[in-house]
């Protein structure tokens, strides 16, 4: 697709909005420095890709923050950038960017707002249309790791490069990922390896294990003879580690019993404690209480359960007599008859009311008992934790002579423990106590039907206090577990010391933790072999980007180098694209070699051997030629200042450049601050239609942009004379200056409209129809109107040739001399 | 939107499937295998941790 225009409001340089239109061919524009000129290129970045190169690029993004609206744009106004794009079929859309928030850009096509542009290609991926200055300092004059991520931007392997870094980073930098329980093991492991390496007696081990894992099997036969050296000869295999223990557990008691152990509390018992306290919890809830209220219910009902006995009694001897009292005589009538037998049946429903009531009392006396029992084991499990710590307050003393002064902050740590671990487990023993107390007055109010409620409550308020108690309990051990292990760890070893027992400690420790050691070691091959990895992949990717630019690339490059360099150079030149190597021939990772060669001879490296200049020049080709390489949505290339460091024998070869670039289908759009040269780039293609644009002025309101004429007319003339009379022209060149004809009319029919009319209509947008118009407007007389309109006939609106067209050289001199006729009209006052 | 997901994807497919046929490795092979994932990295780092704590938690 190519650019029709491009509308500008508020972004950068840009405030008051600004339109611009493009020639399908070639569009030059002129600006002084500063005024506005890299706005426009930096605007068709951003609408295309939501960021510039410039923004990218900033090693200070807060530098550039809000860096994209025009600081003079009236605050209700939303900066906005709009092009339209035409594509091959000649169908224009229109893509609109707003700067929204943040510096966000918000598309819309054709007025429809959408999430990305609608692009056969994904653009991220070929290369941007746009050769920039500072953009090419970013590809060569760059570190070779920059350099390498400039390449393959350009050549479309962004997500390589990416999964490369990646790589790199995950492989270099693997301790990020190392779960926090593989680390503890690796720690444990390699203190242990530390303690080897001290043991003298113990080097051929030592020696077997760095060897790695391969070796394994070899160290551990090592630490077999070792263990057999120090064990009776008569120990079996399967003795020698208890053997070993037995060894230095007698030797070390002779110095100190004891132990420092605190166990933390593992997964288990933590959910085992927290199923009891719910448990407790529960037995003291409302529930309960209710339940052991109803009790009460039972003293009273025991004199109606009496009064019923006395009933049942009654009502027997009654059913023998029914028409007399059996304990007085007294006879009974029907009224008093049915008394008694209701008065009877309401005593059986309060009889039954006790059965249920009893059978309660009986499950809340089964619930107390497990209660009972459950918070004895609770506690005593709780206790079972700290016992064999506390059980060394009275050797404290003699530890300190071990531990203090070398290990006085682990000695510390073990006092302290000991002293706040006494205060909590005391603090529980009396909870406890209370919490018994309490279930022993529940239970036996349950079973002398004493109820009280007071009691129940009670006995809620002593298990929540326990188990509050506990939970201080545990929260001190658990804060304690790291340190008093250490404490542990470093008594060991001074014990060791001092029993001469450390070679038996540590061969104890290499048979208990061989399993450990075992998962060590493959854990480092892992995480060495990642190294591997990183080299396979450092390998895989080079090859991919070598493959990318030693074939094709540097053969186009070449091709656009050469068209560049001039005869007169020195032999000093760019000589292809290759990847660093090592001396063995290995591809270097990230290293793109830049070749150059002097009169024949290798240069180091073309960076640091050719001119600022050349450098230029082949900063310049190698993006002609990876825009001009695979498949890619745009036909239009940006080229902003491209000359900077030239001499005028470059910059004159440039040009031809330019024309190849048109010539090869591609719409250029050429930006430069040097107008001697933007003109002789004009004149240079002057055959190729095109536009010129000249930035005259900058203020607050925007660049004052001009369109100036491609070619005068009276130039246009004189080369479709010299074609016309030229009897060797081909059919293309008469072609070309019939096509030069109507550009002319078209000049003249605006400038005459201007002039009479004091309108301007852009003589680009001018077809047979609006020509005629215009003329007759202007009261040109019919018979000239219809002769120039003629002149259209061998073109269609769209300026295209017909396809039956055929050059005849008669036609266009007849055109040639109409075109004059108009020209005279004008007279000296229309020239330009 | 979804085709510029599915280029990228289906390139980034092509090249960790040249690579894994040239990796022998069969824990680098998971890593590379890994990065197939939504997001990438995050996923290749959990896979390095999975394959260490595979080894921790292993009964020999």
């Amino acid at each position: 697709m190519k650019i029709k225009d491009i509308t500008i409001q508020g972004f950068r340089g840009f405030n008051e909005e600004r339109t611009i239109d493009f020639h399908d061919r070639l569009t030059l524009i002129y600006a002084p420095n500063s005024y506005g000129k890299t706005s426009i290129s930096e605007a068709f970045e951003w609408l295309l890709y939501g960021i510039t190169s410039k923004v990218e690029k900033a090693d200070s993004k807060v530098e550039y923050k809000g860096s994209y609206r025009n600081r003079h744009l009236s605050e209700s106004l939303t900066p906005f950038v709009k092009a339209t794009f035409v594509d091959d079929n000649g169908n224009e859309t229109e893509f609109h960017g707003d700067l929204a928030e943040d510096e966000i850009i918000q598309r819309f096509v054709n007025g429809q707002e959408v999430e990305s542009w609608p692009l056969a290609q994904d653009i991220s991926k070929v290369p941007k249309p746009f050769i920039l200055q500072h953009a090419l300092k970013y590809l060569l004059l760059v570190r070779p790791d920059e350099r390498f991520q400039g390449f393959a931007h350009l050549l479309g392997l962004e997500k390589l490069d990416l999964f490369q870094r990646n790589v790199v980073s995950l492989c270099t930098k693997p301790d990020a990922c190392i779960p926090a329980e593989v680390n503890q093991l690796l720690k444990n492991i390699s203190a242990l390896e530390a303690r080897l390496a001290s043991q003298l007696s113990l080097a051929t081990i030592e020696k077997a294990f760095k060897k790695g894992t391969a070796d394994l099997a070899e160290a551990y036969e090592a630490v077999a003879s070792e263990c057999r050296q120090r064990v009776p000869p008569e120990t079996g295999d399967e003795s020698v580690l208890p053997q070993l223990l037995k060894i230095r557990e007698d030797a070390v008691a002779k110095i100190f019993k004891g132990h420092i152990a605190l166990p933390g509390y593992s997964e288990e018992e933590k959910h085992a404690n927290t199923e009891d306290e719910n448990f407790f919890l529960k037995c003291i809830a409302d529930p309960f209480v209710k339940r052991y209220t109803e009790l009460l219910a039972l003293a009273t009902i025991q004199h109606i359960l009496e009064r019923a006995e006395f009933f049942d009694l009654g009502i027997k001897l009654l059913d023998k007599t029914p028409e007399k009292c059996p304990f007085c005589g007294k006879s009974i009538n029907d009224s008093l008859a049915k008394h008694i037998h209701d008065e009877h049946a309401n005593l059986a429903t309060e009889k039954n009311r006790t059965e249920v009531l009893q059978k309660q009392r009986t499950e809340i006396m089964e619930l107390l008992k497990e209660l009972k029992s459950r918070l004895a084991a609770y506690h005593t499990r709780q206790i079972d934790k700290s016992a064999q710590l506390l059980e060394l307050e009275p050797t404290l003393g003699k530890l300190k002579t071990i531990l203090v002064p070398k290990h006085q902050t682990h000695f510390n740590a073990v006092e302290t423990t000991i002293l706040e671990l006494t205060t909590a487990k005391n603090n529980l023993e009396t909870s406890y106590r209370k919490a018994l107390e309490a279930l022993a007055k529940a239970e036996t109010s349950v079973t002398e039907s004493k109820e009280d409620t007071a009691l129940v409550k009670v006995l809620g308020e002593a298990l929540v206090e326990y188990i509050s108690d506990i939970r201080s309990y545990v929260q001190a051990i658990t804060g304690k577990v790291s340190a008093v292990s250490d404490a542990a760890k470093i008594l060991k070893h001074e014990l060791d010391a001092l029993a001469g027992t450390e070679d038996i400690s540590v061969l104890i420790d290499l048979l208990e933790q061989r399993c450990n050691v075992e998962k060590k070691f493959e854990i480092k091959g892992i995480l060495d072999g990642l190294k591997g990895l990183r080299k396979s992949v450092d390998q895989y990717v080079a090859n991919r980007v070598l493959g990318a630019i030693s074939g094709e690339l540097t053969s186009e490059v070449m091709e656009w180098y050469g068209q560049i360099k001039t005869t007169g150079d020195p032999d000093v030149h760019f000589d292809g694209f290759d990847m660093e190597r090592t001396r063995k021939g290995e591809l270097k990772a990230r290293r793109v070699q830049i070749k150059a060669k002097s009169y024949g001879k290798e240069l180091v490296s073309a960076v640091s051997s050719l001119s600022e200049s050349k450098l230029n020049a082949l900063g310049l080709c190698v993006s002609i030629a990876t825009n001009l390489k695979g498949e890619s949505p745009f036909d239009f290339l940006i080229i902003d200042d491209p000359i900077q460091s030239w001499d005028a024998e470059h910059e004159i070869q440039f040009i031809e450049v330019i024309r190849k670039l048109i010539e090869r289908g591609k719409q250029v759009i050429l930006m430069s601050h040097n107008r001697k040269w933007i003109d002789m780039v004009r004149s240079g293609c002057c055959t190729i239609s095109g536009r010129f644009y000249e930035i005259t002025g900058y203020t607050e309101t925007g660049p004052h942009i001009a369109e100036i004429p491609w070619v005068k007319w009276t130039e246009r003339l004189k080369e479709v004379d010299a074609i016309v009379k030229d009897q060797t022209a081909t059919s293309v060149k008469l072609q070309q200056a019939e096509g030069e004809i109507r550009i002319v009319n078209a000049e003249l029919t605006s400038e005459l409209y201007f002039k009479i009319k004091g309108v301007r209509k852009k003589p680009h947008d001018l077809n047979s129809t609006k020509v005629r118009k215009m003329l007759l407007e202007c009261g040109i007389e019919n018979s000239l109107v219809d002769r120039i309109t003629q002149t259209f006939e061998t073109t269609d609106d769209a300026h295209h040739d017909p396809v039956n067209y055929a050059a005849h050289r008669q036609r266009i001199q007849r055109y040639y001399s109409w075109a004059h006729e108009l020209e005279k009209l004008l007279g000296d006052s229309g020239s330009v | 939107m979804n085709n510029k997901a599915t280029s990228q994807d289906s390139s980034r497919e092509e090249c960790l499937d040249e690579l894994l046929a040239e990796l022998s490795d069969p824990v680098h092979k998971r890593l590379i295998q890994a990065y197939r994932g939504n997001d990438p990295v995050q996923s290749m780092e959990s896979e390095l941790g999975k394959i260490l704590i595979e080894i921790l938690h292993r009964e020999d």
